[in-house]
């Protein structure tokens, strides 16, 4: 009987001579398998432990579910509705921000000028600066609160009595005035993050060309016009890197307000960020599908956040040359 | 070529010893290990994190938290009395201040994973507990009622651990709010703070005889005297009055006894407490007296023990002839967890230990709390001279005053309403950049919004 043959009954018969075309055979894992494997663990942990939690909290931003003994009842947009009507929520950003802003502002020039200051040729003691300027972030946030409760003490503490008193200036309630709060926790983060931040530049500055510098100056150009034109072009990614990390870090902050001015934020609230809301609303009040909602929010600025600077800074359009 | 090519693989698999995974193989490796590190974890939480087990084990009959210290020094002890009696053995756990509220509430939000028999709540954090269709703990009302220590224990005290109609916790403490003073610069002015009945002739008798830089005391709470005059912040049946013309009045009467020079706003005061700046000020006899709960001693023993002797006590001046002399502030209550397994033996160490004269007075002579268990009053030992007060008949005071203690009213709000609400705008109050009634009323607002949206309670 005639047969027609097809193109994959000759492959199979070529392949494997002799086997029958209609068996099923084992297949095996191909060796580009192998290092998925290993990695497997992580993701599997990753996606129980993350993974899953985040869509959870997610599908419960959606819920209101308050107290101990309750159900979730199905509410829709109801927690976000609530928290663009709620003014504790634009406290807390607003607090938040100013903490984001001031850290920002002032972290990130200060760690920049700290890199080119210890990149300076033959300074003494640069491994040890470099040590010193990175130990503080070593150290755990509520230590270092609890150690700048101290510093921050209205009676005996070290800037009024150090600093503001010699000069004759009046005791300042830093942790007490509302206006005084977060002004403390920029200064607490410039001490804790500034160092950090220093090497990152670092790291960005190292990876210079060298020639780059060195032509630019045989063609004339001055300090000032090669720090404006090369290194500070050249270190963009750096800085993209520092800022976004900064904005991260700045709306997740917990441990250094909660330490210096307790749960609540202090008087008016004037500490309170977003992170401590959250968990007030969640852990305190059970109020766990508008803690969930707040969480999304949270989520929500730092993306925004840090995709605009990323796009104020020219990252996208260097991306797409 | 003997090599295993990923070509030689799709043609026949990889020669023999050298054979890989099978796709189902590793397919099935993954599913494991992924259901493995479910059990892992599952087993994992079982083993640190397990809810007590039903029967009696070496680690404990019973499971107990709190969150202070001396409280856990003090059960420690009735624990080996109680083993000594009855053979079981009860687990005394310390997980120090707030912690130990947030833990319990999110255990007994993950279905009562890992929670204890016997728990110490402050009664500043019970108020968490009631948001829900049902309190968590178990309602020891009508046990209470049946052996009659309904009527033992003050009312006021217990109102802080009932709710709807359930009782739900035993206070340790009466903490009564008196005034400590101290004695030599009363006795160099020449008066007895005894004799003064009511804040009218306090005010009066220090503005007169004290130097003008003298004043009488720091700014008691609001709390504390809004209570003295019978209020409070939530009233029995747990409605929101923080913005009452009593409450209203009795900030407005703080304010001006400030202004007229008989209360002190001393550095740190408001937002601190009790600070090194105002022990600064009450050894420079700027500041002879205060208005303080029993467990404030040790307190001022742990941060000025200079003063320890030095003290005396008595009933607070009244707000009208023939008023209340005393007031109330702070307490925990010992409760039973609803998901105890074994609730029957956790009232019997309940009751050894909170509800029995010689028990009560070994926790007064251990950490200075004076009992809320009337029948202990009368015994001799809670008559003992106290150092702290310079051999003073301490206990004769707190019996004196201990039936005048306020209610101080309980409700699911009561934390939102002093921590989120009216702690953080209290400092404008004190600094006179808001009115009292603005505030409160604002306060009020806000909670009784909360109160809208939050559903079943209790």
């Amino acid at each position: 009987m005639a047969r027609t043959l097809s193109t994959k009954d000759v492959a199979t018969d070529a392949v494997t001579p002799g086997t029958p075309t209609r068996r099923r055979r084992r297949s095996y894992v191909r060796p580009r398998w192998t290092p998925y494997f290993f990695i497997a663990p992580f993701f599997i942990l990753f996606g129980i432990f993350f993974g899953l939690p985040t869509v959870r909290s997610l599908q419960m931003s959606f819920y209101t579910e308050r107290g101990v003994d309750t159900s979730a009842e199905f509410t829709g947009l109801d927690n976000y509705a609530t928290l663009v009507r709620d003014p504790t929520f634009y406290k807390a950003l607003v607090n938040t921000s100013y903490y984001a802003l001031g850290s920002i502002l002032i972290i990130v020039p200060l760690a920049l000028s700290l890199a080119l200051l210890l990149r300076t040729r033959g300074l003494l003691l640069r491994e040890f600066f470099r040590l010193s300027f990175f130990l503080p972030n070593a150290i755990s946030g509520i230590v270092v609160a609890i150690v700048f409760r101290l510093v921050f003490d209205q009676e005996y503490g070290l800037l009024n009595n150090w600093l503001l008193a010699p000069l004759g200036l009046p005791k300042v309630a830093w942790l007490a005035d509302p206006a005084f709060i977060m002004p403390s926790i920029i200064l607490l983060g410039i001490w804790q993050f500034t160092g950090l931040n220093a090497i990152y530049f670092m790291v960005g500055l190292q990876n210079q060309d060298p020639g780059i510098h060195e032509a630019a100056t045989v063609d004339g150009a001055g300090p000032w016009q090669r720090f404006r034109y090369i290194t500070l072009p050249l270190l963009k990614p750096t800085t993209v890197f520092v800022v976004t990390f900064a904005i991260i870090g700045s709306y997740q902050l917990f441990a250094q307000p909660v330490a210096l001015v307790g749960e609540g934020g202090g008087p008016n609230r004037a500490g309170l960020t977003l992170t401590m809301y959250l968990y007030e609303t969640a852990f305190t009040n059970l109020d766990l599908g508008y803690g969930a909602a707040i969480g999304y929010a949270i989520t929500v600025i730092i993306v925004v956040l840090s995709v605009l600077q990323m796009w104020a800074q020219g990252f996208f359009r260097k991306e797409s040359a | 070529m003997a090599t295993a090519s990923p070509r030689h693989s799709r043609a026949g698999g990889p020669p023999r010893g050298r054979r890989g995974l099978t796709r189902r193989q590793a397919i099935g490796y993954l599913g494991g290990s992924a259901v493995g590190a479910l059990v892992g974890g599952t087993t994992l939480a079982t083993a640190t994190a397990c809810t007590p087990p039903e029967t009696p084990t070496s680690q404990g009959d019973l499971n107990l938290w709190t969150f202070a210290d001396t409280h856990a020094g003090w059960f420690m002890e009735m624990a080996k009395e109680f083993e000594q009696e009855t053979g079981i053995k009860v687990a005394v756990s310390l997980i120090p201040g707030s912690v130990l509220f947030q833990q319990l509430l999110i255990n007994l939000k993950a279905g009562g994973l890992n929670t204890p028999d016997l728990c110490d709540i402050e009664q500043g954090a019970f108020g968490s507990f009631l948001i829900g269709r049902s309190v968590p703990f178990v309602d020891i009302g009508p046990a209470l009622r049946e052996k009659g220590y309904d009527k033992q224990l003050v009312a006021g005290r217990q109102a802080l651990y009932s709710w709807q109609g359930g009782v739900y916790g035993v206070e340790h403490a009466l903490t009564p709010v008196t005034l400590f003073y101290l004695r030599e610069p009363w006795e160099r002015a020449g008066i007895d703070p005894a004799t003064l009945h009511t804040w009218d002739e306090f005010s009066e008798a220090v503005r007169e005889t004290f130097p003008p830089e003298t004043r009488a005391l720091p700014l008691p709470g609001h709390d504390v005297m809004l209570r003295q005059r019978g209020g409070d912040y939530f009233d029995a049946e747990g409605r929101v009055t923080v913005d009452s013309e009593l409450s209203i009045d009795t900030m407005e009467w703080l304010l001006a006894q400030e202004k007229n020079g008989t209360f002190a706003r001393p550095p740190g005061w408001i937002t601190e407490g009790l600070n090194p700046a105002v022990w600064a000020e009450f050894r420079a006899n700027k500041i002879v007296s205060l208005v303080s709960p029993d467990w404030y001693a040790g307190t001022i023993e742990s941060q000025a023990d200079d003063l320890v002797g030095k003290w005396g006590a008595c009933p607070l001046p009244a707000f009208e002839p023939g008023g209340r002399r005393a007031s109330c502030l702070g307490g925990t209550g010992l409760t039973i967890l609803k998901t105890s397994k074994r609730q029957e033996i956790a009232w019997q160490f309940l009751e050894f230990s909170m509800l029995r004269v010689p028990a009560v007075i070994k926790r007064y002579k251990a950490i200075n709390l004076y009992p809320p268990f009337i029948p202990a009053w009368s015994d001799p030992q809670m008559h003992d001279p106290i150092p702290f007060f310079g051999g003073q008949d301490i206990g004769a005071l707190y019996a004196e005053v201990g039936e005048e203690v306020p209610p101080q009213y309980q409700s699911p709000y009561r934390p939102q309403l002093t921590g989120q609400e009216l702690g953080p705008r209290m400092l404008d109050v004190y600094q006179r950049k808001r009115s009292a009634a603005e505030v409160f009323s604002e306060v009020a607002d806000a909670v009784r919004a909360r109160m809208e949206r939050g559903g079943s309670v209790g």
